[in-house]
């Protein structure tokens, strides 16, 4: 007899302060990460059920106030302002840090005075308690005119009540509420001709507002025919605000004396000292790519053999025909691809978000601002940079929390040139080949090949946004504010589920794409115009020759454009299979050399490739020059169709995608 | 509302040595992000420079009552106007 679906409740507090971990403790496994259709925004939503009554979580991005400066922040604004917004809210429960209370309780007020059925949690008590700082919880309830619920996400005190509570949320009509300044009420009052249903405050907080709100087009108007400075009703409201709440929280809570026991401020003296916080952090940074490359060797291997296995197994159990090759040599192989890069793209994650749960990314924040700013990013840049190296589309999207649209834009444009994952084996397969082996003192050439183009990539964003800064046009002027959480030790369940959701993410948004492109490559390398006569000719499945095939016709079609470059129509095959995905270059070298030979006991790849003769000139195809050249074209060129989709939705047009197509292209095509 | 403090020698924030306490007084000039109010750097404030990265680079300050700790640019530092 359940009529009503699911009752939405978002979940919304300052940065740092426990709501994910509420998040996670509420909902465990049930979550997922959704798009609304045609808008470029994705959120996280999940699920559970209390005394018989179901419920939908949205965990929106954390903010101080509802005057948006980030991406992230207009989400915030947007699903609790625009009533059609896909998960506009039926109740809101406000996530409150017990140590910094008055920061948490400004966005407490703007919420529950926007007329949302409020429930105020106030968690991180273990910390507070550790400072020395106690709440009356009767005189909270009456200050706050509001439901209070105590909480410590760590070890789960106050679960069990904020359950409850959840079930009972309620709006009640707070006594004490802002009062709008009268110079501004004749205004308010005008656009409530316009928009009856809408509240006096929330006409006041729309006009506060920096950006234009497109869902309430008269407001916006209004706004600028009566040169309304945004800023200036944004800190009236602000500061008034505080000094009511400056009594509320003498009443409920009482510090004794200050009790600073807290470790923050030693380890803070080591973390972001001038000399030894940047050792730690390139140190910590050393340690990260030792793992991606040396620890997440093994499973790699491990997934490797088992898709040629299955491979095999296939081959030799189903009877040879178009099937057979389907299963064994586009599909398996395709999925294969995508799985391959899961150990290191986890690895990556369980770090970042270990970091993040200690508290040390905003040390890096600070510490690496002052490095980049002159390269027209921020030191916010940082964690897209480094997430960059397993792979460029969560790294995408981490551009998110930085506020300044230009350093945005101008990050989002540069990390696909950071050396992703599926650069790897692609550089490893053509070092093997053209870069001999032996040691220079204790380096080894191949070793000293692959950090130069590691570190040639890096220098590459730095150097490319340095001059795409000078083309892009900043609407409002790049600032860093930065809260500095304290040190926490962190929970398992949070980096667990962290790591599980990006994973996912990856495996079901880009594996789609390289599993498509895979299965695509695959028909077109085994089809061609001839196939048909084959059939007729042979009762046997043979399947087309590569240079007839019509990925062959269309490789020898380009190979004028990349002959300058030294390259033949074999090689021009793996470069624009690559334009779907890189990796795809390993396995297409594969398939054509293995398509091409029909020995059983064929040798290895690297060995078939080595022995490739130009037939004109009887030289090595793969020689030092063009072997060089294409690892420099991987280097530079954008070539991920996935990327490309994500720097769209992520920029929210197609000219900054298609610039940066263009503009990496070129200058791989360029450089080589 | 706001005040724009034209009293004299005001000291700017960045000036403060590393750990030298100092009280909020008010604001140099309008171009203040809102972000540092939101955060709670309001007048009567108590503040003090923890860590700075050299070359005019970003500043960690510690304020407040409950000695919230933010990092802000030179230029962010430059609009708060202190007392010592």
């Amino acid at each position: 007899m359940n009529i009503k679906k699911f009752e939405k409740i978002a979940l919304i507090g300052n940065p740092n302060v426990g709501k994910s971990s509420l998040f996670n403790i509420l909902t465990g496994l049930n979550q997922k990460t959704g798009n609304y259709p045609g808008i470029t925004v994705e959120f996280k939503s999940g699920f559970f059920k209390y005394n018989n009554n179901a419920y939908e979580l949205i965990d929106l991005p954390g903010v101080y106030s509802l005057f948006p400066n980030s991406v992230d922040e207009e989400i915030v604004f947007e699903t609790l302002l625009n009533e059609e917004h896909p998960n506009f809210p039926d109740k809101v429960i406000v996530v409150a840090d017990a140590l910094h209370l008055r920061r948490s309780l400004l966005l407490f007020q703007q919420i529950k005075e926007l007329g949302f059925p409020t429930l105020l949690v106030i968690n991180m008590m273990d910390e507070a308690e550790r400072k020395g700082i106690k709440f009356d919880t009767k005189k909270a309830v009456l200050e706050l005119e509001n439901e209070v619920v105590f909480t410590n996400a760590r070890t789960k005190m106050g679960i069990a009540e904020l359950k409850a509570a959840i079930e009972k949320i309620s709006y009640k009509k707070p006594n004490h509420y802002f009062e709008i300044p009268k110079e501004y009420q004749s205004k308010i009052e005008s656009m409530k001709h316009i928009y009856r249903n809408l509240s006096e405050y929330k006409i006041w907080l729309l006009l506060a507002q920096k950006q234009s709100v497109t869902f309430y087009p008269e407001i916006t108007h209004c706004k600028t025919s009566n040169k309304i400075i945004p800023k200036r009703l944004q800190t009236l409201e602000t500061l008034r605000r505080y000094s009511f709440l400056q009594n509320v929280i003498q009443n409920v809570s009482n510090q004794e004396k200050l009790i600073n026991k807290g470790i923050t401020n030693k380890i803070d003296s080591i973390l972001t000292h001038n000399f030894f916080g940047y050792i730690l952090f390139f140190g910590l940074l050393f340690i990260i790519f030792q793992a991606l490359f040396y620890v997440a060797q093994y499973p790699m291997e491990l997934i490797e053999s088992g898709f040629s296995y299955a491979s095999n197994f296939l081959k030799n159990t189903i009877p040879e025909g178009p099937i057979q090759s389907l299963l064994a040599d586009g599909l398996i192989p395709g999925i294969g691809g995508v799985i391959i890069f899961i150990p290191q793209i986890a690895i990556l994650f369980t770090f970042l978000i270990l970091l993040e749960e200690i508290g040390y990314m905003s040390r890096v924040v600070y510490l690496m601002d002052r490095w980049l700013k002159p390269f027209g990013l921020s030191g916010k840049s940082v964690v897209p940079l480094i997430s960059g190296v397993a792979c460029a589309i969560p790294a995408v999207m981490s551009a998110r929390s930085i506020e300044n649209a230009k350093e945005r834009l101008l990050t989002i444009l540069v990390t696909p040139f950071m050396t992703c994952s599926a650069r790897l084996p692609v550089y490893a397969l053509i070092i093997s080949i053209v870069i001999p082996k032996g040691d220079w003192w204790l380096l080894n050439y191949q070793g000293i090949a692959l950090m130069g183009l590691y570190i040639l990539g890096f220098l590459m964003a730095i150097f490319s946004s340095f001059i795409l800064k000078f083309f892009i046009k900043s609407q409002y002027k790049s600032y860093l504010i930065l809260d500095m959480p304290i040190y926490k030790i962190p929970l398992f369940s949070n980096i667990a589920l962290g790591v599980f959701n990006k994973t996912k993410d990856f495996v079901l948004g880009a594996g789609k794409i390289i599993l498509a492109i895979s299965v695509l490559l695959w028909a077109l390398g085994t089809f061609g115009p001839k196939t048909e006569a084959n059939w007729e000719n042979n009762t046997v499945w043979t399947g087309t020759k590569l240079e007839d095939s019509y990925l062959g016709i269309i490789g020898k079609s380009i190979e004028p454009a990349i002959k300058p470059l030294g390259y033949d129509w074999k090689m021009g095959i793996g470069i624009l299979s690559s334009f779907a995905a890189r990796e795809v270059f390993v396995p297409t070298m594969a398939t054509i050399y293995s398509i091409d030979s029909d020995d059983e006991n064929s040798p290895k790849l690297v060995d078939k490739m080595r022995k490739e003769q130009n037939p004109e000139t009887l030289k090595p195809v793969y020689n030092l020059a063009s072997g060089v050249s294409l690892l420099l074209f991987y280097a530079f060129a954008m070539q991920c169709a996935s990327t490309i989709a994500i720097v769209k939705r992520e920029t929210n047009s197609w000219k900054w995608a298609l610039f940066q197509l263009v503009f990496m292209t070129g200058i791989a095509y360029l450089s080589v | 509302m706001l005040k724009i403090i034209s009293l004299p020698k005001p000291l700017h924030l960045s000036q403060l040595k590393k750990n030298e306490k100092a009280i909020v007084i008010g604001f140099s000039n309008e171009e203040y992000p809102l972000k540092i109010i939101e955060l709670g750097i309001i007048e009567n404030t108590t503040i003090c420079i923890k860590s700075r990265v050299p070359f005019n680079g970003p500043i960690i300050v510690e304020f407040g009552d409950n000695n919230a700790k933010i990092a802000l640019r030179k230029n962010e530092a430059d609009c708060i106007l202190v007392k010592r």
